[in-house]
């Protein structure tokens, strides 16, 4: 091709390319515009409807008057997306009779057919989640075993959606099939079930304590956490056996346990891990010593001040300068240390102590 | 002449290309990530026990317009547990008086831990009103220096640095630590989006209007960042290719970075440097890990708003860009670090690091064939309206997107000016940064290092 054809080859490119991206700029800017028209029209229309329809809600969920619940059958659809979003903002604060009759009405009016419709068909996840989540709000318990099949959809969030949605009917034989499905996202679902695992209570804690021992890391590591909330000094057993784990993360989880527990058998198991091989370990158990202020570890915090590892050092005089007037002796006792890096720990907690009291 | 005006060509189409590539791959995350939000609130996050605490970095260097509002800031946000480490970098100025005065400081005999090797830290100071806030005052060492010395002596495993003169919104730690909330050993990073706070109302370090500024030049920015955040930065993150998190907000997990000896005290772009050598750390060492970036979480900060401020933050940007892959050498198409190596390392070098050079390079070739005649004057002509066409075909996309997803600007009317914006930034603001970017390539070459003095007004005072 010589100069001149690329050129003008260039030349008709360039004009198709401007005028393509102008018309997708000129078709942004018109959807956009129709949005926001679109949105003021609705609003208008929504305020309007809503206060007639919430006040049909309102009735119907004092007297329970089926008359008013006629009013609200056969509903228009975008008066049924109105009514849902009215049904589920009355039913956060409502409780017994009020809030099996929002159910009934959420079932009356169709809606709880068309969200179990979407949760098991929809192709898009977050209709799917939302359902979840809606039909757990409005307890809607015929929508268990679709909200079961949902823990195992392929969106995450569906299943943390149909988890709270178990959760908050109650129905407790459904935690082994929760942990299997949540375990791989440890915070959120350590989130999730702590609301759940707390509604369930003490049915819990055996299964719980099973887990501890599961092969999968992430498993343990939720269960031993959820043990250590529940604060439970029958729990110590299990929760003192990991202390001497292969693996460091569940060593330290499980001394964390412990000192959530604070139960006095359980600290004093923890005192020699003073002196792990692990510097995590040790400045994790000086910590909980501090956090509980048990005062029968301060010969072994007076030695970790003298630790190799700063992080003890300093966890060692924090765990002292809590321990009240025993703490502050010791902390006095470690300036006369021959180590220069106690002197200064205790040097550091002592003023501070001064500086706060 | 054909052949460096061919290559010119290939060089915009691969550009440009490359830049639609990203901001549809962008388009689609956003939208994923509004769609999850609605089902994860911040409020749900700030109940719970599970929460990683974290340690706020600020250093601080001769900030005492905008210190104290940031600092308040960062005290009124929605988080279960932090703490505030603001680390005055021998600030010539009155910084470290006002905090003493605005915080009731008192100085302490907490030891300085030199985990990493850092100037002297002075005095630890701490606050008599809010428990965890606290005070370094060392000897002027550089913002690298300042935040290694703040690492040393944080608390908690994981650590935000901010700049001083940003301002965080009060959620964007409970959103930002979301991707900590689902796979917490595998999250090395998170990057959040910084905005434009001039114009931008600000009262006690809390925004309380969103805004535009009555000058043009922190507008244009405004429309900048959002073409860089949203487009751009959400893309890389996602394929876990991200080689830069701003300095003026990132939240990391401690251990890695302390792994690599902290920040670069030999760059001007520590940030990025950063950033890199983690990925090349944690890539050879095979391990699993990821370095997102969240659109959403919002920090506030103050843009130059003088050309002359804007001419030396561009050159030191792009030194510290330079200087972040040459010392990084060795991952450049190197197979062993995998789309670093092979797409984002390249990518950078070739489209942020070189296009200043090329784009002005190419006015000037194009101008000097017009010249000799060897060239149509309607071929130039509707390459320039192309590229122009291109360059606001961008923008507006990212200002759309920035409306039909985060929509932080309610006003009709701020919308109708980035609009514009989006538009009058093609004709001269774009040329003028590429020649600021070119200085910053010949400074780079130079081997400059100077940091480059931005004066600031204040946020409370720039809108």
């Amino acid at each position: 091709m010589s100069v001149s054809n690329w050129q003008l080859t260039f030349l008709t490119l360039s004009i198709l390319g401007s005028n393509i991206l102008g018309v997708i700029v000129a078709s942004l800017v018109a959807i956009l515009l129709v949005t926001k028209v679109t949105g003021i029209v609705w609003a208008r229309y929504e305020r309007k409807r809503e206060t007639y329809l919430k006040s049909l809600a309102l009735e119907f969920l004092r007297t329970g008057n089926d008359e008013t619940k006629n009013h609200l059958k056969d509903l228009r659809r975008v008066d049924g997306t109105i009514l849902k979003a009215i049904l589920l903002e009355l039913s956060e604060g409502i409780s017994g009779i009020e809030q099996s009759r929002s159910t009934e009405l959420y079932e009356f009016s169709g809606i709880a057919d068309r969200e179990i419709r979407t949760l098991r068909r929809s192709w898009f996840w977050w209709l799917r989640a939302a359902s979840a989540h809606n039909l757990g709000q409005m307890h809607v318990k015929r929508g268990k075993s679709h909200l079961i099949e949902a823990l195992r959809d392929k969106s995450i969030e569906v299943r943390l959606e149909a988890t709270w949605a178990i959760g908050h009917m109650g129905f407790v034989d459904t935690l082994p099939l929760i942990m299997e499905s949540m375990s791989h996202f440890f915070k959120m679902a350590a989130l999730r079930m702590d609301a759940f695992i707390f509604e369930m209570g003490a049915p819990a804690l055996p299964l719980l304590l099973d887990l501890c021992k599961h092969p999968e890391q992430e498993i343990q590591l939720l269960a031993i956490h959820l043990v250590g909330e529940f604060k439970d000094p029958g729990t110590l057993k299990v929760l003192s056996s990991l202390l001497d784990s292969q693996n460091l993360e569940i060593r330290i989880a499980a001394c964390k346990a412990i000192g959530s527990i604070g139960d006095p058998s359980g600290l004093s198991g923890i005192i020699p891990y003073l002196e792990d091989s692990a510097w995590q370990m040790r400045a994790q158990a000086a910590k909980q010593f501090g956090r509980n202020r048990f005062t029968p570890a301060i010969p072994g915090l007076l030695k970790c001040l003298e630790d190799q590892a700063w992080w003890v050092r300093l966890n060692a005089g924090e765990a002292l300068s809590q321990m009240e007037e025993k703490g502050r002796i010791a902390l006095k006792e470690a300036l006369k240390s021959q180590d220069r890096f106690a002197r200064d720990m205790a040097k550091q907690w002592l003023a501070e102590l001064e500086a706060t009291s | 002449m054909a052949y460096l005006q061919m290559g010119i060509l290939i060089y915009f189409f691969l550009a440009n290309g490359l830049y639609l590539l990203l901001f549809l791959f962008s388009c689609a995350i956003i939208i994923n990530y509004r769609l999850v939000s609605r089902f994860r609130g911040p409020s749900e996050i700030l109940k719970a026990r599970v929460t990683p605490p974290i340690s706020i970095l600020v250093p601080a260097y001769n900030e005492e317009k905008g210190i104290v509002s940031s600092v308040r800031a960062l005290l009124g946000l929605n988080y279960p547990q932090y703490e505030i480490i603001v680390i005055n970098d021998g600030s010539t100025d009155n910084t470290l008086g006002i905090l003493e005065k605005a915080f009731s400081l008192r100085p302490t005999a907490h030891v300085y831990h030199r985990e990493i090797p850092t100037a002297t830290v002075k005095v630890v100071y701490k606050s008599r009103l809010y428990a965890n806030l606290w005070v370094l005052d060392k000897e002027n060492g550089g913002k690298a220096d300042a935040l290694n010395a703040g690492m040393n002596f944080s608390q908690y495993p994981l650590y935000c640095a901010i700049d001083a003169d940003s301002v965080l919104e009060k959620d964007a730690l409970v959103r930002v630590v979301r991707p900590y909330m689902d796979r917490f050993p595998e999250v090395a990073a998170v990057g959040g989006i910084v905005r434009v706070a001039n114009g931008c109302r600000i009262t006690n370090g809390v925004v309380e209007e969103v805004g535009l500024a009555r000058k043009w030049l922190p507008n244009f920015q405004v429309v900048e960042y959002l073409r860089a955040f949203l487009s751009g930065r959400v893309a890389w993150g996602a394929w876990n290719s991200l080689l830069v998190i701003s300095g003026a907000f990132g939240v990391f997990k401690k251990q890695p970075v302390m792994d690599i000896r902290g920040y670069s005290t030999e760059t001007v772009g520590e940030d990025m440097e950063l950033v890199v050598r983690l990925h090349r750390n944690l890539r050879r060492q095979k391990k699993r890990y990821h370095i997102h970036f969240i659109p959403d979480p919002v920090c506030w900060t103050e843009v130059p708003h003088q050309w002359r401020m804007l001419a030396r933050q561009r050159n030191r940007w792009q030194r510290g860009l330079g200087q972040a892959l040459y010392r990084n050498l060795p991952m450049f198409a190197n197979p062993k670090y995998g789309s670093i190596g092979m797409v984002a390392m390249p990518y950078f070098f070739i489209v942020e690091l070189l296009s200043p050079a090329v784009e002005l390079f190419g006015y000037a070739l194009f101008g000097v064939a017009l010249y000799l005649g060897v060239v149509y004057w309607e071929a130039v002509v509707t390459f320039l309206i192309l590229a122009v066409w291109m360059g606001m075909f961008l923008s507006l996309l990212s200002v759309l997107l920035e409306e039909f997803t985060l929509h932080r600007y309610p006003r009709v009317r701020n919308l109708v000016k980035l609009l514009f914006c989006a538009v009058l930034e093609n004709f001269g603001y774009r040329q003028v940064t590429a020649f600021f970017r070119l200085k910053g390539l010949y400074d780079f070459a130079r081997k400059e290092n100077a940091w480059g003095f931005i004066e600031r007004r204040g946020l409370e005072a720039s809108h």
